[in-house]
């Protein structure tokens, strides 16, 4: 669980970005980097499986 | 472990007291969380949680009535888990970070209810003060904002450390690299 964690580690900055986004004015953002974030950490399981 | 945790529960304190008292904005998680860190030989770890617990409630204001949620405790309590549970397993992973994150930071959503209740307690002491006042009794006022400054110590204080000693344990357990079974 732990290294799958890890994986997650480097894209927590997202979430941040998402409500800093939205705290001026450009709505939505949270959702949207949220799936940028599954996206993402999904992508990255995948390479490194690879 | 036990003086670390005590450790970070009195400096804890002290840094929500800032929410508070002094307002010198040390009580903010990219001031408070590197502080703790720094306490625990961490700072670099501390640094990135306060910088993500400073973005993640960062369009919660403490405008007018509104009391935001308790982001100086959250990242005190994630930085200070992290590192410790690291130091408990002899390995810093990553992923220790993300758990403590994922684990914790609710806890300052509850620890906004803490902090409406010692408001409506403070109440009580503002009627308090008031009836003083009117006796003319002003030892009894300084008294009670005295009272009041020791409450917003000692409750924060407390909540740390019963949260650290529930999520983590008093003594050393087996490292990673020691075998299973």
């Amino acid at each position: 669980m732990i290294h799958g964690l890890t994986l997650t580690y480097s894209l927590l900055p997202f979430i941040g970005i998402a409500v800093a986004l939205s705290t001026i004015n450009i709505r939505g953002m949270v959702p949207v980097f949220c799936a940028v974030f599954l996206i993402m950490t999904a992508l990255i399981r995948f390479i490194r499986d690879i | 472990m036990i003086l670390n945790i005590v450790l970070v529960s009195v400096a804890g304190g002290i840094l929500c007291l800032d929410r508070v008292v002094l307002q010198a904005m040390i009580s903010r998680p990219i001031v408070a969380a590197p502080v703790i860190g720094l306490l625990l030989g961490e700072p670099f770890t501390g640094l990135m949680v306060g910088a993500f617990i400073e973005l993640f409630w960062i369009d919660r204001i403490p405008i007018g009535a509104y009391i935001p949620p308790n982001d100086t405790i959250a990242a005190i309590l994630i930085t200070a888990s992290s590192i410790e549970s690291a130091h408990n397993l002899s390995h810093f992973s990553q992923g220790l970070v993300v758990l403590a994150v994922l684990l914790l930071l609710p806890l300052g959503i509850l620890a906004r209810q803490m902090d409406v209740w010692l408001c409506r307690m403070n109440e009580k002491l503002a009627d308090k003060a008031l009836a003083a006042a009117a006796r003319g009794d002003t030892r009894a006022i300084a008294r009670l904002h005295l009272v009041a400054i020791v409450r917003a110590y000692l409750f924060p204080a407390c909540f740390i450390m019963m949260t650290l000693r529930s999520v983590l344990p008093w003594s050393p357990g087996p490292t990673l690299d020691s075998p299973i079974g």
